[in-house]
């Protein structure tokens, strides 16, 4: 007991040693460089904003990329969600809850159109959301005379880009997922998917039906962080030329540091400490007074460098097996 | 009677061109076919066709590449400021040329020598790779020949094909026999269908998969240079669907993205001849932005989704 304690709190620990780090490293380093603001005040909130928005995002990507499905079509998804959910709210008068709803249920009907066509016609998923990724994109773009979704001055819908809101919506989410993904069949067999496609289905895991429902799943989590991207900006243009894919840039560095910290935590978590990561830096940047061109430029270097260190990570871990295994066999042959 | 069937399959990219080229003959009243929209249409598919012949040697070798459209306009960009500042437009060719074949190497070598998904990488280069070009930019939107020192020379439309189809056949040229006759074809082919038999088979990979990036990037090179000297003004979003187009345009050629032994040198050329009248005819239809869009992922997934129907696994694809 005392020892799965100390487990627990050490897994804990070292969950939140990252984002604190990162968090008292900008901290430090902005007041180094004299600028005030970072991480206080407005700027947490901001902070809080871009890992809510982008966690979603992570979170929405995790779910199918770490079962090897490449998912293009998150960023139409989002679009066609918010565009087409919250133009239906708005005329039926919801409010900021309702249109939330509709517009989960917008991205779920999108993502059970994408898992669908993929079981279907059994291509490889990236093939198939470039193609949908297409199609929703030039849905959203038909919609309101190509004018997307403009809702400035509607503070009474515009909630989810402020604090506490934000934090709400994502909690919500957060304690769903956990639970899907660990007290659930749905959850073992995602699992098992991810770790042994073939094992899995041998033993008789259902694979379609989990596709399905990933794909389900990421479609509302994409139409979560659309509308806290409306909330943010009170307006979402359509897009067309797969210029949506560039959403998923977000993703990528949340999702690798997810994946680092799921064997401490749940992996749900450890994509939103990522996503924090990510925030501290973005805003650090920003301080620092980094151009936005510069900002994008460092931000992909950070992703490159730890996608190599994530993909190269065992490596180092085998050469320092292999080490000691031949340490002990040449003290044995000493001996 | 098996062998035959497959010689007749080798034909069907060509088909759907033909068939392609008809409708929209039909459906423009002859528009499509006019002198001046031919002289367009050659233009048009000219940088599609460069970026696609040496895309087949990357995808073929079992590389995904979504950088294509990013590297292109970085190329130009730096390409026609190296014009502006010399006034040389061979200056700017080899600026072109240069900077293509070192992101070639650069991407080659990550290919090689750095255990990670290459797409996700080629993703986030293509993202650092705009931004960096709008930094190069800085207030500017885009670089314009005509701010140039000295006078730099201009084309005529006729003059401007006639270069587009040197610069084309050349390249052409290089890559059918690099494909056809050179080792390296068959090792792209053997690379992109099973890794591990290429690996067995004594392939030396690292060498094949830089070779190809190198041989992709000279295309982009290439295209960067026509699409300079053809438009004038290059921006940050110059080329930005070229990307999407390759990729269509390699299915519509009959080749499988995942590459393999279906790869062919062919489906460089017929596939982007096959995007161009199939965008030059839904436009010159009179159809919106969205329509030719959902036109276009209809047409892909249809052409996939057929070309593929005789290869399925119990497992879903990944």
């Amino acid at each position: 007991m005392q020892a799965r304690l100390r487990r627990v709190i050490r897994n804990t620990l070292i969950t939140l040693a990252a984002p604190v780090i990162v968090y008292l490293l900008f901290f430090g380093l902005t007041r180094l460089m004299g600028k005030q603001g970072f991480g206080i005040g407005p700027d947490l909130r901001v902070i809080i904003q871009n890992t809510v928005y982008s966690g979603f995002i992570a979170l929405a990507v995790s779910y199918n990329l770490t079962s090897g499905r490449f998912d293009f079509s998150v960023g139409s998804v989002l679009i066609l969600s918010v565009i087409l959910g919250g133009t239906l709210a708005t005329q039926a008068g919801f409010g900021p809850v309702g249109m939330v709803l509709t517009m989960a249920v917008v991205g779920m009907a999108c993502g059970l159109v994408s898992g669908l066509l993929y079981v279907l016609v059994k291509l490889p998923p990236m093939i198939t959301s470039l193609g949908l990724a297409m199609v929703f994109e030039s849905l959203g773009f038909m919609l309101n005379s190509s004018k997307g979704i403009r809702l400035i001055g509607r503070f009474d819908l515009l909630i989810f880009a402020q604090f506490p809101n934000n934090l709400y919506l994502l909690g919500v989410a957060l304690v769903i997922l956990i639970y899907l993904l660990n007290f659930t069949q749905f959850g073992y067999n995602t699992n098992s998917l991810r770790t042994g496609q073939k094992n899995a289905v041998d033993v008789g895991v259902n694979e379609k039906k989990n596709a399905v429902i990933c794909y389900v799943i990421a479609g509302a989590l994409m139409a979560c962080a659309g509308a806290v991207y409306l909330s943010q900006y009170g307006y979402l243009a359509p897009q067309t030329g797969l210029a949506s894919i560039s959403f998923i840039m977000g993703a990528f560095l949340p999702m690798f540091i997810g994946g680092s910290l799921a064997k401490y935590s749940d992996r749900n978590i450890g994509v939103i400490a990522g996503a924090f990561i990510q925030a501290c830096i973005s805003s650090g940047l920003v301080k620092l007074g980094v151009s936005s061109s510069v900002k994008t430029i460092i931000d992909g270097a950070i992703v490159l460098l730890f996608l190599v260190y994530v993909s190269n990570s065992h490596k180092l871990i085998l050469k320092k097996l292999q080490a000691q295994k031949k340490a002990l066999a040449l003290s044995d042959a000493q001996a | 009677m098996k062998n035959r069937w497959e010689t007749i399959k080798n034909y069907f990219p060509l088909l759907g061109l033909l068939i392609l080229v008809v409708f929209f003959s039909i459906a423009t009243g002859g528009a499509l076919l006019s002198p001046i929209s031919l002289q367009s249409l050659l233009n048009q598919v000219i940088a599609t066709a460069l970026v696609a012949l040496g895309s087949v040697f990357v995808f073929g070798s079992g590389n995904f590449d979504m950088s294509l459209g990013a590297c292109l306009s970085l190329s130009a960009v730096l390409g026609g400021m190296a014009d502006i500042a010399t006034g040389s437009l061979i200056v700017a060719f080899l600026v072109c040329i240069g900077l293509s074949l070192l992101l070639g190497l650069l991407k080659g070598l990550f290919a090689s020598f750095v255990d990670v998904p290459l797409f996700i990488v080629t993703i986030v280069l293509g993202s650092l790779l705009s931004a960096f070009t709008l930094f190069i930019l800085g207030d500017a939107s885009a670089v314009h020949l005509k701010d140039a020192l000295q006078p730099l020379p201009s084309f005529s439309f006729s003059q401007m094909s006639v270069i587009n189809l040197v610069v084309l056949l050349s390249y052409f040229s290089l890559c059918l026999v690099l494909f056809l006759f050179m080792p390296i074809g068959r090792q792209v082919k053997i690379l992109g269908g099973n890794a591990v038999t290429a690996r067995q088979s004594g392939i030396p990979i690292k060498k094949v998969k830089v070779g190809a990036f190198l041989i992709g990037a000279l295309g982009i090179g290439l295209a960067a240079f026509v699409i300079l000297v053809r438009v004038r003004n290059i921006g940050a979003s110059t080329a930005s669907s070229m990307g999407t187009d390759v990729m269509i345009a390699l299915v519509l050629g009959g080749m499988p993205l995942s590459g393999g032994p279906r790869s062919r040198i062919s489906a460089g050329l017929v596939g982007a001849t096959s995007i161009t009248v199939l965008n030059a005819g839904l436009t010159m239809m009179g159809l919106n932005i969205a329509v030719i869009q959902i036109f276009r992922a209809v047409v892909f997934l249809v052409v996939v989704y057929v070309a593929s129907m005789t290869y399925r696994t119990r497992l879903l694809p990944r």
